[in-house]
């Protein structure tokens, strides 16, 4: 009896299967186990994660190193995966001349122009003049509204008034006249003074009307049709807020600069295309669609695709430690997306939404140095390590212990990297593909989407289903229902979204409603898997015909999300195709495919 | 005494001890900053998280502020008498007695809480670049005098 193991170096995780064979047959199949990958795929930095994710097949299966027959690992495909993603527009404010700001209690209501004017100035002035009044930190709200209610008495025409600190509220009910109140902005003392301004306050439940619209700025500070152009992206930055400052300075200047995003060049094996990045992921995706198979990929030198594609090359010749020219670019995929931008000059930190495109690109690499990994394995453990076969064969392989497949049988294989599909004929034959683009670039998506700036966080976004804490005793999940709680829960998550991570909740710290995180989480799926699913399906079917294939298993570890699956499945459907999750040997779910493909080579040698 | 029982409000109970009415200003202010109503009490009690339980047990909308001479808590009804949602166990600065304010009409309202700030931070968000300047002097200096030969460990609360 030989114990055999296989092992499957992936993207992201390293997986083990571990089994006794007898003469022909498995005997049994023990243990298996999953580890994250160390290092990039396919170098020595592999080693430690693929020793410790044997060492856990082994302690669970009760076993040893020494126990161990012979290691079988695969020949990973050689290509490796990147991301990028590149704002198209960029808004730029000099000279300060906002505040987009939105504070949760604005005071006041109504719309207010006038000189901005210091809080200290304020007794100075004569009578009848138009003012805005900045109040910076530590003043009392009293002693605010009664110097501001003074100057009221005195004549002065107090439009609107701008605050430092929390007290918008407090200050606008103490005054005699009921003007516009903003507060919480942290940048004071970067408020012009002396300069023309308008401060617009809506009633509750209700935004601006005024200053998000580009003809209301004109009519405030009487521009001309060319000032109203640029005033543009002002007006954007500022719909649907409840309050909102902008202030004219002489110098004051804002510029939509639109980034020359260029074109890219696709050289196909049916030709070559140029595309500009500007018409949008839809019409990049048509023209690779219409070269395919991709040979390279190249950016309009000097513009901003370039300079992507070019980090894409350098990123993966120093992992792999190959010459810059052999970087060849095999697939593409762009999507649409965009990037909450810091306002160039706004005052309380405010964003514009900015159009991008992300791309994954994907980098053909010479034969990764398996042979490298298979002899330092060999040597560090004294075991037996044997490079068994292409990936997609023994994925197949694996697939194929599903209960309910049998041949002919595509797989989809969505991991972190990559989506790669291949497929089986009755004749057993093999073709596979592998595509740009799979988990990781969900996870870009919601990050920049979302604003977050915090991966992590953006990983559990994808895994884990989200609820929002209604009450200190109940939470109410994704779908409506309701979840009560013994314990009353920590203040931290309280009126929160929150992540329901193993048993846990994990605060989301930013205010977006739970329905706009669950739209962004499943919008950046689709447009990565579904559209791969479909891309990668119509490459490997025999006719070029993705309704001629019948039977479709979902592997890897993308597979095994909780809406994934259902969404390609249903995608799928479409097509009349019966697609579903892998059951590997009926009971590892999607995981552990290649794994368990390389266990059962080993009986095509002993035959 | 307690005429405005019946209407959904805030109550603040507060033992009368001096400052007291310095901290019940603050969280007057927070409230109202935030929009909802108050009604205060007087009470003999001293303990804050009696105080506020017995506010939160009487308030129609079962939140209680207590405001006693070394605490300060925020109770909700539905909470266990002994443990208030929030508690301040020291005397505290006006910025902090101002997010109790705020956070017990949050409560009221169904929105997420502010961070409360500690004793003696104001609205240091934006001072984020001082502060960094204010750390850079301090160490430079640290490691000038260690240079010099005369800075041991101690030199840390020398130079603070």
């Amino acid at each position: 009896m030989a114990i055999i193991a296989g092992v499957d170096i992936g993207n992201s995780t390293t997986e083990v299967c571990l089994a006794a064979m007898e003469s022909a047959k498995v005997t049994k199949f023990y243990t298996s186990s999953i580890v994250k990958t160390t290092g990039i795929k396919g170098t020595l930095a592999n080693i430690p994660g693929i020793v410790i994710a044997l060492e856990e097949a082994l302690k669970k299966a009760g076993m040893t190193m020494a126990d161990l027959s012979e290691i079988r690992l695969n020949e990973a495909t050689p290509v490796i995966g990147d991301l990028a993603m590149e704002t198209i527009t960029e808004t730029i404010i000099t000279e300060s001349t906002m505040i987009g700001h939105n504070p949760s209690t604005p005071g006041g209501v109504g719309l207010g122009v006038g000189q901005t004017v210091s809080f200290s100035q304020l007794e100075s002035l004569t009578s009848g003049e138009k003012v805005i009044c900045v109040i910076p930190e530590n003043i009392d709200f009293e002693d605010a509204a009664r110097v501001l209610n003074q100057a009221l008495a005195r004549g002065i025409d107090l439009q609107g008034v701008i605050v430092r600190q929390d007290d918008a509220v407090l200050i606008a009910n103490r005054l005699q006249k009921i003007i516009p109140v903003v507060d919480e902005v942290t940048m004071i003392e970067k408020v012009p003074i002396g300069m023309l301004a308008a401060v617009e306050v809506a009633e509750p439940g209700q935004t601006i009307r005024t200053l998000s619209n580009p003809y209301g700025i004109a009519t405030v500070f009487e521009l001309s049709a060319g000032d109203t152009k640029m005033v543009v992206p002002i007006a954007r930055a500022l719909i649907g807020n409840r309050s909102a400052v902008v202030v004219r300075t002489p110098q004051g200047d804002v510029k939509a600069r639109t980034i020359p995003a260029g074109f890219i060049t696709i050289f196909g094996s049916k030709g070559k295309a140029d595309i500009d990045i500007e018409a949008g992921a839809g019409k990049i995706m048509e023209t690779v669609e219409r070269v395919q198979p991709v040979l390279d990929v190249q950016g309009e030198a000097g513009t901003h695709v370039s300079g992507m594609l070019e980090r894409v090359r350098q990123v993966m010749s120093e992992l792999t430690e190959q010459h810059l020219g052999d970087m060849k670019i095999q697939d593409i995929l762009a999507v649409d997306t965009f990037v909450p931008q810091k306002v160039q000059g706004g005052l309380a930190g405010e964003f514009a939404l900015e159009n991008a495109v992300a791309l994954a690109a994907m980098v053909k690499t010479s034969r990764l140095p398996m042979e490298q990994i298979a002899n330092q394995l060999r040597s560090n453990l004294g075991v037996k390590v044997v490079i068994a076969g292409v990936e997609a064969n023994m994925a197949i392989r694996g697939a194929l212990t599903t209960p309910g497949t049998d041949k002919p049988l595509a797989i989809l294989d969505m991991g972190g990297g990559s989506t790669d599909a291949a497929i089986i004929t009755r004749d057993e034959r093999v073709l596979s593909i592998h595509l740009a683009g799979a988990g990781d670039m969900v996870t870009m998506l919601i990050n920049s989407e979302l604003g977050l700036n915090d991966f992590d966080l953006a990983e559990d976004i994808k895994k884990y289903p989200l609820a929002k804490v209604e009450s200190l005793y109940h939470i109410r999940l994704e779908d409506g229902t309701v979840r009560f709680y013994e314990q009353h829960l920590p203040p931290q998550v309280f009126s929160r979204v929150v992540i329901l991570k193993d048993g846990e909740m994990v605060p989301i710290p930013s205010s977006h409603p739970l329905d706009k995180i669950r739209h962004v989480r499943r919008e950046a799926k689709k447009r990565v898997f579904v559209t791969n699913a479909i891309r990668s399906l119509s490459r490997v079917a025999p006719t070029g015909n993705i309704r001629h294939i019948e039977f479709v298993v979902l592997v890897g570890g993308s597979a095994m999300d909780f809406e994934v699956g259902d969404m390609v499945t249903d995608a799928l459907a479409e097509y009349s195709i019966v697609c579903g999750r892998g059951n590997i040997r009926g009971s590892e779910g999607s995981r552990n495919a290649v794994a368990t493909g390389l266990v059962l080579s080993y009986l095509d040698r002993e035959a | 005494m307690l005429p405005d029982q019946n209407k959904p409000c805030i109550l603040i109970y507060l033992a009368p001890h001096p400052g007291g009415e310095e901290k019940l200003r603050e969280v007057q202010a927070g409230m109202e900053e935030e929009g909802i109503p108050y009604t205060v009490v007087q009470s003999n009690e001293t303990n804050a998280a009696a105080l506020s339980y017995e506010g939160a047990s009487k308030s129609k909308l079962g939140v209680g502020v207590g405001i006693g001479p070394e605490d300060l808590c925020i109770h909700y009804v539905k909470l266990p008498a002994q443990k208030p949602l929030f508690s301040l166990q020291e005397a505290g600065s006006p910025v902090q007695w101002r997010h109790f304010g705020y956070n017990a009409a949050r409560l009221v309202k169904g929105i997420p809480f502010k961070d409360r700030p500690s004793k003696n931070e104001s609205y240091e968000t934006n001072h984020r670049d001082d502060l960094y300047q204010v750390v850079y002097r301090i160490v430079q200096k640290v490691l000038q005098e260690s240079a010099q030969g005369h800075g041991e460990v101690k030199a840390w609360s020398k130079t603070l």
